[in-house]
């Protein structure tokens, strides 16, 4: 997580930033755990809403695309949702993931189409256009129990 | 990066050359191509396989429409004619690869340090450059000191920010195209959010080789050329000839600037689908695969009909993500505005969608592959219907600016001839 976090910083990105003081947020299968920051100097507006099954942390990036993280009880990652007018660092949302996501990717070559994966232990799901993106991604052996997709958005 | 269109092209020169008739699903009402371009606001525009490769060979692009341009250092007569220039009604600004030419134009600059630019594709491919201005000519039509992208320029950092995207593209090869002419409906590829703070992944300066998002004034982002124009200036119509075939080896077509401003751009009784001014979103509604695709939309740049259905998917490792069906099949799709059913304006179009695998030529109407599936209003992501170049052939296909009001009709709005 901390080599998550300091990689972040390095490239100037503020896509996996401290959601609440005390929390940030880990990559798609990670742990979300412990770091001091402070909100105001990731320039994310945040919020976090908990269920028993579940909490959302949710990023509001500068110009306005939303990231929303699903965080098990044990402080797992489960699924990375995101909107808006640019795609977010998905080497950072996916963490270890990404790789399979590239692939997916580069499997496309040159047609314009959007990225998937539909693995057993993977989805991932994107689209959009210019000035307009979404996407999502989940582990379906990570949901908490009783969690459906369609509270995943 | 070029695995998957060289194993489609593969695909098209080893078939047994069976060219399925399409049904005549493409609405199309002419089977000539329209006369060529002699008017000021209009060019010529070819779907020919693309610029030749370093063999001689052209790219074997599917469906991609391209124009010459002309552009000069800014003010001077020192030019340079670039053909093969993409047409994409899916992005914003002129994106050219860099060369000796490019390197004379003057950048972009914010405190002495160069501007670099990153536009995100779908497909998580990005380009990535130097801010340049140049004098640009399309047809009879110029705009002066104008911001564009010359990707691989050594003025920036040759590595992009992480938060660009997945792969490069950096080459003719991997464009398919000596350059992107974008001609969305926005001004700019970002717009006012880039103007009021730094925002990533867009505008970045590289001081000490260390790029970091910056503020850029709307006026020096990547433009929409047909905005610039001093008349003629409030959308463009693209119009390509009808493939009654279903493909051909090459087509031909017009890209026309302005909407309702010459005898050669009128709506007339095109159909008229308001775009939302946010996300340019269109709608599309089926009755087949996803019924309702709330966030649709008609670009130049993707090749084929992207929306899900039954209808079966290639198999085998040609052709991923493409329809293969084991008959031509028709099939219907209705557009509609971003603020249906408010505003009741709707169109069924009429296409039909054959087996990849059997067609050959560099124009097809009747190529169709998948959308994200699932998808849906109640989750995540929702639904898209894609009308690609396919859409185009046989039809006039206007696309007005946001902020512009034509007929009574207020951009952003994407408007075809109905059959």
């Amino acid at each position: 997580m901390h080599g998550l976090f300091q990689r972040s910083l390095r490239s100037g990105c503020l896509v996996a930033a401290v959601l609440a003081p005390g929390i940030a947020l880990a990559a798609l299968g990670g742990d979300a755990s412990t770091v001091e920051r402070d909100v105001t100097q990731l320039k994310a507006q945040r919020a976090v809403t908990a269920t028993t099954a579940y909490s959302v942390h949710e990023l509001q990036m500068v110009g306005g695309t939303r990231v929303r993280e699903y965080v098990t009880p044990a402080n797992k990652v489960f699924a990375v949702v995101w909107k808006g007018p640019s795609i977010p660092d998905l080497r950072e949302l996916l963490g270890t993931y990404y790789p399979r996501f590239s692939k997916a990717a580069q499997a496309l070559g040159r047609t314009r189409r959007p990225v998937a994966v539909e693995d057993s232990d993977l989805v991932i799901r994107t689209g959009g256009h210019l000035r307009s993106f979404f996407g999502m991604a989940y582990l379906p052996g990570q949901m908490p129990q009783g969690v459906t997709l369609d509270q995943i958005r | 990066m070029m695995t998957q269109s060289r194993a489609f092209r593969l695909a098209l020169l080893t078939s047994a050359a069976v060219i399925v008739a399409s049904c005549g699903g493409s609405g199309s009402n002419s089977s000539s191509p329209p006369p060529p371009p002699a008017s000021a606001n209009a060019v010529t525009m070819s779907v020919d396989g693309g610029p030749l490769d370093a063999n001689s060979m052209p790219q074997g692009t599917i469906n991609q429409a391209y124009v010459t341009i002309n552009v000069c250092v800014p003010g001077t007569s020192t030019c340079q004619k670039i053909d093969h220039v993409w047409v994409d009604t899916g992005s914003v600004g002129l994106r050219l690869f860099a060369s000796t030419f490019t390197s004379q134009l003057p950048t972009e600059t914010q405190g002495s340090n160069p501007v670099a630019n990153c536009i995100q594709f779908v497909s998580s491919s990005y380009m990535w450059g130097a801010m340049r201005t140049a004098d640009v000519t399309i047809g009879g039509k110029s705009a002066s000191a104008m911001p564009i992208q010359i990707v691989n320029d050594t003025a920036v950092p040759s590595t992009a920010p992480s938060a660009c995207g997945g792969t490069a593209i950096s080459t003719v090869g991997g464009l398919g195209a000596n350059g992107l002419l974008g001609l969305a409906y926005f001004q700019q590829d970002c717009g006012l959010a880039c103007q009021n703070a730094a925002t990533a992944p867009f505008y970045y300066t590289c001081p000490g080789g260390t790029c970091s998002a910056v503020a850029m004034p709307m006026t020096m982002q990547n433009q929409n050329v047909a905005g610039l124009f001093s008349s003629d200036n409030n959308g463009v119509l693209v119009q390509m000839q009808s493939l009654p075939n279903g493909t051909a080896s090459t087509a031909s077509g017009s890209l026309i600037f302005g909407i309702n401003t010459q005898s050669n751009n009128q709506l007339g009784s095109a159909g008229v689908f308001a775009a939302d001014p946010t996300s340019g979103f269109i709608q599309t509604s089926t009755t087949y695969g996803d019924l309702s695709e709330p966030e649709s939309y008609v670009d130049s740049g993707t090749n084929f009909w992207q929306f899900n259905s039954s209808l079966t998917p290639c198999s085998g490792t040609n052709n991923v993500g493409f329809y293969c069906p084991a008959m031509t099949t028709a099939l219907s799709a209705t557009m509609l505005p971003y603020n249906s059913p408010l505003n009741t304006t709707r169109f069924a179009f009429n296409f039909s969608i054959a087996d990849i695998s059997t067609l050959t030529g560099n124009a097809m109407n009747n190529v169709g592959g998948p959308s994200v599936s699932p998808c849906g209003s109640g989750t995540n992501p929702p639904c898209t219907f894609a009308w690609g170049l396919p859409f185009f052939y046989g039809r006039n296909v206007f696309f007005a600016l946001e902020g512009t009001t034509i007929n009574g009709n207020t951009g952003p709005f994407v408007a075809a001839s109905v059959p």
